[in-house]
């Protein structure tokens, strides 16, 4: 379904398909250890977490005040669109990279479904894939790659009106916000960079943990797998702008999830 | 003033039990025994009544001390709860109950249907709610 | 009655909450590509997605029964009435339409004109007629309708996919279960 004209074929030799990216080593996309929650003491990136005040880079916050600013980058898909879209032409040339940013190519009609209806099938397919591996570990590399497909196609859709991210940050702040909305109707809550390709996206209240609890006496609340899933998505997302990274998540107390993105140069 | 609340599955098994203000606190399987009373007496009422064709089974039993008022769902399920007697609104409570039922216990995937909900955020969502009502 | 349901199915669509059906579809597809490779074998996948539809059915039913405050249906064409103008509208915002009723009025079929889950799916030749792609679908009605004491056998007739023109599925009253009819219900 990948319309040749969208900016994405045309990043920079990336191509579009879900055949392209390799997979990424599998355990450092996993859950529990690696890469979970940078802190400032141990990693290896130096002064993430005092970095919240550099430039443009501040935590997003649910108004929208920073994706006002950059709007010769992306014009968000939101339903408050400008009217300008009426006066554009379908057709965009492929080698006319300037026209993309006036000329949006119009989307079809959103369709919308009940948000239980996703959420049901989510753990029946999610209790598919636990019961059909062998173990948790390839459990969560299926989720990852399932993930990763999907994610790459709906950003395909998603970014259809939007012109090409000249810069990392940019695609980044997409996912943050168009692509986040599209899925869970929020944007996410926080965002950090130590600027060497390492992002630290957080959602305080993720969507497919809200109606999940255990047993007040239980010992085990491992919920990873419902979580895996998510990560697999922005790993595909941005595999389609062109930057290929490795997702890990650390879940926190009830339904925050942490999101790392570290980019592979 | 909401006593307690008690969920039976279709077996009558008592699935859920908790309470929300000043009562004696029983065994556990006193709570289970009540819970299958409870399922025995809503069917021989059923059968008693003297209205021909079908009767909905026990919907509220009122006495000086408290009220019962109890929701079946088509499927099979039965909340009901005991609250004091001019308690208003109990059949809207148990609909909302229900409709906690269905998100935070059927969503949960690690809940096993039929089974004992032991779900921390349906005990603290049913609490904010029967709480909320008392108020 | 037509009208009464049609209603009742866009209020309650209009009251639930809702998200954009892109990841749903792309999802599902995702799990279909993943059943193919798990099982070579495609009525074997057919089976599977029956299977995790009836799990699905059993537990969307209370949501569909709290949310839409429906009550008992008379029969079982008022059944089929809810499940294609309330059931299909509350979930995946679509109403699908009801025919060919047989004469016992056990049988009847489910036509969904525009159904999501086929959205920008196409299907290799090889796959025509054997995959039953939404197959799942068949799965929530029968456990959801077992749920309230009826049991079912649902199978594809038409499917979009295979070139033909809507999706068709058959739905076949086998029995009432009417023991386990809850005590007043009658």
């Amino acid at each position: 379904m990948s319309d040749p004209s969208t900016p994405n074929n045309q990043m920079g030799g990336f191509k579009s398909n879900s055949a392209g990216t390799p997979h990424t080593t599998p355990l450092q996309t996993g859950p529990l250890t690696a890469l979970s929650s940078i802190s400032a003491t141990n990693s290896p990136v130096s002064g993430m977490h005092n970095n919240l005040s550099s430039n443009n880079l501040q935590s997003l916050d649910n108004n929208n005040n920073r994706f006002q600013q950059p709007q010769q980058y992306f014009q968000p898909q939101t339903p408050t669109q400008q009217p300008q879209q009426s006066q554009m032409q379908p057709s965009v040339s492929n080698n006319n990279l300037g026209s993309l940013t006036s000329q949006p190519i119009p989307t079809p009609q959103q369709r919308l479904i009940s948000s239980s209806c996703f959420e049901f099938f989510y753990i029946e397919m999610i209790d598919y894939i636990m019961k059909s591996s062998s173990d948790k570990t390839q459990a969560h590399k299926k989720l990852d790659k399932l993930g990763y497909k999907v994610g790459h196609r709906l950003v395909e859709r998603l970014s259809n009106e939007t012109p090409l991210f000249p810069e990392l940050l940019d695609a980044v702040k997409f996912i943050c916000k168009v692509f986040w909305t599209n899925i869970f109707k929020k944007t996410i809550d926080g965002l950090k960079t130590n600027h060497k390709g390492v992002f630290v996206l957080t959602d305080s209240k993720f969507q497919w943990l809200q109606h999940l609890s255990f047993d007040a006496t239980a010992n085990n609340k491992d919920c990873s797998e419902y979580v895996q899933f998510a990560a697999g998505l922005i790993k595909g997302a941005m595999s389609n702008f062109g930057f290929k990274c490795i997702v890990s998540f650390d879940i926190q107390q009830v339904s925050t999830c942490v999101f790392t993105i570290k980019i592979e140069s | 003033m909401i006593y307690s609340l008690y969920i039976l599955n279709k077996a009558g098994t008592l699935i859920y039990q908790n309470d929300y203000g000043p009562t004696e606190k029983l065994s556990h399987n006193s709570y289970i025994r009540l819970g299958s009373t409870f399922h025995s007496l809503h069917a021989i009422a059923s059968n008693l009544s003297p209205v021909s064709g079908s009767s909905s089974g026990i919907e509220l039993i009122e006495t000086d001390t408290f009220k019962l008022q109890c929701f079946q769902t088509h499927t099979g399920i039965k909340f009901y709860i005991i609250a004091d007697p001019n308690h208003p609104g109990l059949e809207e409570i148990l609909h909302g109950i229900y409709e906690l039922y269905t998100d935070y216990v059927l969503k949960n995937p690690f809940y096993e249907i039929e089974m004992q909900i032991r779900c921390d955020l349906f005990d603290y969502k049913l609490s904010r709610l029967l709480k909320l009502t008392t108020d | 009655m037509n009208k009464k349901y049609d209603k009742l199915g866009t209020d309650v669509f209009n009251k639930v909450e809702k998200i954009s059906s892109e990841l749903f579809t792309l999802t599902y597809g995702a799990l279909v590509t993943q059943l193919i490779k798990d099982y070579e074998d495609i009525e074997q996948v057919n089976i599977k997605l029956e299977q995790m539809g009836y799990n699905i059915g059993i537990r969307l039913i209370e949501e569909f029964l709290a949310k839409s405050g429906i009550g008992r249906c008379q029969d079982f064409i008022e059944t089929a009435e809810v499940i294609a103008k309330v059931g299909f509208k509350m979930f995946l915002g679509v109403t699908a339409h009801i025919s060919d009723w047989d004469s016992d009025k056990k049988e009847f079929h489910l036509i969904i004109e525009d159904n999501p889950l086929i959205d920008f799916v196409e299907l290799p030749d090889h796959y025509k007629h054997k995959l039953y792609y939404s197959n799942i679908l068949c799965g929530v009605i029968r456990g959801a309708l077992e749920m309230v004491q009826m049991k079912v056998k649902c199978t594809f007739v038409k499917c979009a996919l295979s070139d033909e023109s809507t999706s068709e599925i058959k739905v076949v009253l086998e029995e009432v279960l009417s023991d386990l009819i809850p005590v007043g219900y009658d």
